[in-house]
């Protein structure tokens, strides 16, 4: 095995694509979002089926996939969202692990499933660990987004056998579940009883107005209440914001706010959000945090 | 201190200790020293400890016990704080107050630019927490004669160092950034410095004094800066 510096070429880009880990944890009293995969189940399987640490920096891709080229040996897999996939011209798989050469070319098209697709690189990604993560965010890391003409660094990786991968249940339901386990949020209570129960009767729509910090609901509540003294939220933080439109927070949310918090995602639900493009219909289901 | 807290499990990780709903320095006060004991006692089963201006938020990294955090949290407090020191700083912040939007600030507050910019350094403001961005100082304090709306059409960028008023608050952008606070000054300053750790030097609870700077001062101290020969300063309160 011969350990030195490998990068990818970004060739052409698609619509966002970023290096993400878990995240920039214990940073959030300094006003830093913590960041990381949108997705953290999709990100966790490129990196289990890899066999590397957890924490290793995947590039996660948005809605459509970028054109890459490998200057060096190593393996990847590809994660998440759908997509027809093309490696040097012939068709790639998802959830497989592949041995990579120098020069191959990756082609990735439009999802046709999903909305968030990881490339995991054996090893991880080595861009810059700032405030100990490698994820990109506006502000603290250089990069933000993927540019065309980049280059991302990876330790390169050559095996002559097969390493053993092994066998695990990919779970379909991530992509194709509408259903979003909630719980109530801190300022819930304060809602008016039939309001509060809308919330689970209704089907709500996923808006044009998204991004990793957040996802602005199509369909409006009545709004009654008054905002709140600054509070700390969390991905995963339902908002209501004055204009009764719901915004849920995700991982690259600002840590604090002023918008009466009234449900709180499940972390698999967060992930199963982040797969969902505009015009798609979710449903909350209320569980106990217990 | 006897604090009766209301305690809210926001998820099966996550748990917020709140306040009664006021801006007040006690309420700091104790929650910081409420902070000091609960990164003591959970260190290492924590992400992150949080504060909002009455709510101070617990993120573990795994499931906790509710009835056992919050019996713990209760024995703190119970107990008695007195001893208890949290050594706070003042910060001495230099500013140009020579902000854009103070003519707009004047016709609002019907004040004098001279007035304003008086009245803006004549107290010190307590840091409350960061949020909003990274590095953004929730300060406490500002004068209500002093309060001025945000603008309709936010500014695409504000520059890093600007000292602006946003509705009842005041604070310094740590980074550019698009905004619609009112712009009265800039410091010299870097405040968040990523190349530092930590990254920021004032921590919740410390004040913040402005004082204001003529332009030759503000232009020294940038080379200052540049030649690594400035040392923010403070004294202890």
């Amino acid at each position: 095995m011969n350990i030195s510096e490998g990068q990818i070429e970004v060739i052409k880009t698609g619509f966002y694509s970023s290096i993400q880990d878990l995240g920039r944890f214990g940073q959030g009293h300094w006003g830093i979002p913590a960041a990381g995969a949108m997705d953290r189940q999709s990100f966790a399987l490129a990196n289990h089926l890899l066999q590397n640490d957890p924490n290793d920096a995947c590039l996660e891709m948005t809605m459509l996939g970028d054109e890459l080229k490998f200057i060096g040996y190593t393996e990847i897999v590809l994660t998440g969202a759908e997509a027809s996939i093309q490696l040097n011209g012939s068709k790639h798989p998802i959830n497989k692990p592949v041995k990579i050469k120098n020069g191959d070319i990756l082609k990735i098209g439009p999802f046709t499933t999903g909305f968030r697709m990881y490339l995991g690189i054996k090893g991880g990604f080595q861009s810059p660990c700032i405030l100990k993560s490698r994820s990109w965010y506006k502000g603290i890391t250089e990069n933000f987004r993927l540019k065309k003409g980049a280059l991302l660094p990876f330790k390169t990786h050559q095996s002559k056998s097969n390493t053993p991968y092994a066998k695990v249940a990919i779970d379909e339901s991530l992509l194709k579940n509408k259903t979003l386990d909630v719980y109530a949020g801190p300022e819930a209570e304060k809602l008016p009883r039939s309001t509060f129960e809308q919330l689970f009767e209704k089907n709500f729509h996923l808006s044009a107005q998204q991004n990793r910090m957040g996802i602005q609901l199509k369909e409006p509540l009545v709004n009654e209440l008054k905002e709140i003294l600054t509070a700390p939220v969390y991905p995963g933080t339902v908002q209501l914001t004055p204009g009764g439109k719901l915004l849920i927070l995700m991982r690259d949310a600002q840590v604090t706010g002023g918008y009466p918090r009234i449900l709180q995602l499940s972390q698999t639900a967060i992930s199963c959000l982040a797969q969902k493009k505009q015009g798609e219909s979710i449903r909350f289901n209320l569980v106990d945090t217990y | 201190m006897s604090l009766k807290l209301n305690y809210k499990k926001i998820s099966p990780n996550i748990l917020e200790a709140c306040w009664p709903p006021e801006i007040r320095q006690s309420i700091l006060m104790e929650m910081m020293i409420m902070k000091k004991r609960i990164i003591s006692e959970w260190h290492d089963e924590l992400w992150d400890v949080n504060l909002g201006y009455h709510c101070l938020s617990l993120h573990f990294k795994d499931h906790f016990s509710l009835n056992q955090v919050v019996s713990k949290l209760e024995t703190f407090c119970s107990e008695k704080f007195q001893q208890e020191v949290i050594k706070r700083k003042r910060w001495s912040i230099p500013v140009l107050y020579e902000g854009k939007d103070l003519q707009r600030v004047s016709e609002i507050t019907k004040l004098d630019i001279s007035d304003i910019v008086k009245l803006h350094q004549d107290k010190p403001y307590l840091l409350h927490f960061y949020g909003f961005m990274p590095g953004f100082m929730y300060l406490g304090g500002l004068s209500p004669k002093l309060f001025a709306a945000r603008k309709d059409r936010p500014d695409p960028v504000i520059e890093k160092g600007s000292l602006a008023i946003g509705g009842k608050q005041t604070g310094i952008y740590p980074m550019d950034s698009p905004g619609g606070w009112n712009i009265i000054g800039k410091t010299p300053l870097t405040l968040f410095n990523l190349n530092k750790q930590p990254p920021l030097q004032a921590q919740p609870g410390d004040e913040i004094q402005f004082h204001s700077i003529e332009k030759t001062e503000f232009e020294s101290i940038q080379k200052e800066i540049a030649n690594h020969q400035f040392e923010l300063k403070y004294e202890y309160i």
